[in-house]
């Protein structure tokens, strides 16, 4: 299975620093595609874009979550199953159909929600709620939130700030798994934006997406460098995660 | 007026009334335990003190100063939870230290109380260790010191010791109890552990279904039990019916239930009068070693009796034995069916 998942991978940065490729073996090797790649001001700028646009989400939801379940927790535990009927509804509904329909509905309404960044933002959170969700949730009961906020609320701390100064703290390294997991999700993203928002805002994705059909070596190397920079950054979540979860449990 | 009182206490967790009018005074510098079997009801008034749980109905006094309402961070009360509740993702130092900056005190006073309070627990050399670094015991002398060093007007342990090991925990019982000496803080404590009730307690309040079976001193609520559920929850006694003590002694008393210890009932194999005893015959069903004791279920006319006698050679009866029973009438106590 790893070798049937690694064999394209292996093909196209082999490919990518191939100068021509016409029979079984390329004719020669070089960093020409990698310097063009990395000097295409279109590709870099999608790059940040990308970035930009999978962050926002991701943090919009992750504050958003993280109020919720305080509420949901401290006050009204009685609600919990509704908030997670609500929360996990985005991963009954296929994201091509939710994104042509959003974009029916609002599109011409003259609202906010009109605005195609705006709207592209919002489909993500909703994409990216469930998974969201059951991470923090998890996350929050593994700390046992409750008694942790009642041992701090007894020391003379408010719930609120023990939430924020305890809790968050704790279940850290969940939060960032989940919401790295989302980035990673949404950087990869193409189709929706494609629907709503590809003219107006062209990410990596959607710039390797429109090139398809040209110079092949190029857009491979540009295919590595997307690859690297989704590793780059799994990489130091996982290890400052593991850093500290190795601190606190040696 | 007593230091902590509890007056006419009312809880209800919907249909369920978990405490039924509980009136409860401690004094200032006493150790009470709250004593009871699961689902009792003692967390709850625990809780109820520390602000953690709504009091529906009766009223709490602390010092003198009505709590009943009062926003448990307000309260200044030191309590240590079952699971420890320590924060994860704070050294021990900085765990200790957590409740004195919400005071509002200097850096270099935190420091020198965090210090002492880790000098008092034994944990000098774990300062800077993470909780997922430490041992059960170590996590709970944590959270023990984290509650005392806001220097709190009273301590309260929910359960502090069950999730620790036998031997741990009697070192542990006694360690808590030296500290609470030394500090003379004013100290509830939880458990269902009647044997760490007897060790640790000033007195002891024996709770069931919501209500206070009896007060007293950890001897004179084990050698006098004044019902039903305390003489078979305290100490293992043998509750008889009046009928039941007919057939074991041909003596009937009054219409109340009689509370026998089992080791008031001396075991032999030859037939000893004694003046003001009561002797018969039984039949040796089982036997059980606890320790140094050894326990024999006895058939006596049809009714089982538990006894009691050191672990020797000569008190080995094997299953089926006929042997001789004898039984103070001193020690035959009668006790109500329920609290009054």
């Amino acid at each position: 299975m790893a070798g049937f998942l690694l064999l394209p991978l292996i093909t196209t940065l082999v490919y990518s620093f191939a100068t021509r490729w016409l029979t079984i073996l390329p004719e020669g090797f070089t960093l020409q595609n990698y310097v063009l790649t990395l000097t295409n001001q279109k590709f870099m700028m999608g790059i940040l874009r990308g970035m930009i646009i999978s962050v926002i989400p991701v943090l919009i939801t992750n504050v958003s979550v993280l109020l919720a379940l305080f509420v949901v927790i401290v006050y009204l535990p009685q609600m919990e199953k509704v908030v997670q009927v609500l929360c996990l509804i985005p991963t009954t509904i296929n994201g091509i159909i939710l994104a042509t329909s959003v974009l029916a509905t609002y599109a011409g309404s003259g609202t906010i929600f009109a605005n195609r960044i705006v709207m592209l933002a919002l489909i993500y959170c909703v994409f990216t709620l469930p998974m969201t969700y059951q991470g923090i949730r998890n996350s929050l009961y593994a700390v046992n939130t409750p008694a942790l906020l009642e041992a701090a609320e007894i020391l003379g701390y408010r719930k609120f700030h023990s939430y924020v100064t305890v809790v968050i703290p704790s279940i850290l390294p969940g939060l960032c798994n989940s919401a790295l997991m989302c980035f990673a999700g949404l950087f990869g993203d193409f189709a929706i934006i494609k629907i709503i928002a590809s003219s107006q805002y062209e990410t990596a994705q959607s710039y390797l997406y429109r090139n398809r059909s040209q110079d092949t070596q190029e857009l491979s190397a540009a295919v590595v460098i997307l690859l690297l920079i989704t590793l780059l950054i799994n990489y130091c979540v996982h290890r400052s995660q593991n850093s500290k979860k190795e601190r606190r449990e040696a | 007026m007593s230091y902590i009182e509890f007056h006419n206490i009312n809880k209800y967790f919907g249909e369920n009334h978990v405490l039924r009018g509980i009136d409860l005074g401690v004094e200032e510098g006493e150790l009470v335990t709250l004593l009871g079997p699961s689902g009792c009801g003692k967390s709850t008034l625990l809780r109820c003190l520390a602000g953690l749980e709504e009091v529906q109905e009766g009223s709490v006094y602390l010092e003198g100063n009505e709590i009943t309402h009062m926003d448990a961070r307000l309260r200044r009360i030191g309590m240590v939870f079952q699971q420890y509740s320590l924060f994860p993702n704070m050294t021990v130092a900085q765990n200790l230290a957590f409740g004195l900056k919400i005071q509002k005190m200097k850096k270099p006073e935190i420091e020198k109380n965090v210090d002492e309070a880790l000098a008092l627990v034994g944990l000098e050399e774990k300062r800077n260790a993470y909780p997922g670094q430490l041992s059960g015991g170590q996590q709970q002398r944590v959270a023990l010191a984290r509650a005392i060093i806001t220097r709190p007007k009273v301590l309260l342990l929910d359960e502090p010791l069950s999730a620790i090991d036998a031997k741990l925990r009697r070192n542990l019982q006694i360690e808590i109890r030296k500290i609470q000496k030394d500090l003379n803080i004013t100290t509830i404590f939880v458990t269902h552990d009647q044997d760490e009730a007897m060790i640790m307690s000033d007195r002891i309040c024996l709770l069931n279904e919501g209500r206070i079976e009896q007060i007293g001193t950890p001897i004179e609520v084990y050698t006098a039990p004044k019902t039903r559920f305390a003489a078979g929850f305290i100490g293992n006694y043998n509750v008889i019916e009046p009928e039941e003590f007919e057939k074991i002694t041909g003596e009937r008393r009054e219409n109340r239930v009689i509370a026998i210890r089992p080791e008031t009932i001396a075991i032999s194999r030859e037939k000893a009068e004694r003046p003001d005893s009561y002797t018969f015959e039984g039949r040796v069903i089982e036997s059980r070693s606890r320790g140094s004791v050894l326990r024999y279920m006895l058939d006596v006319n049809g009714v089982e009796l538990s006894a009691d006698t050191l672990f020797r050679s000569f008190s080995i009866y094997e299953n089926g034995t006929r042997v001789w029973l004898s039984l103070e009438k001193r020690n035959c106590l009668t006790v109500e069916e329920q609290a009054v």
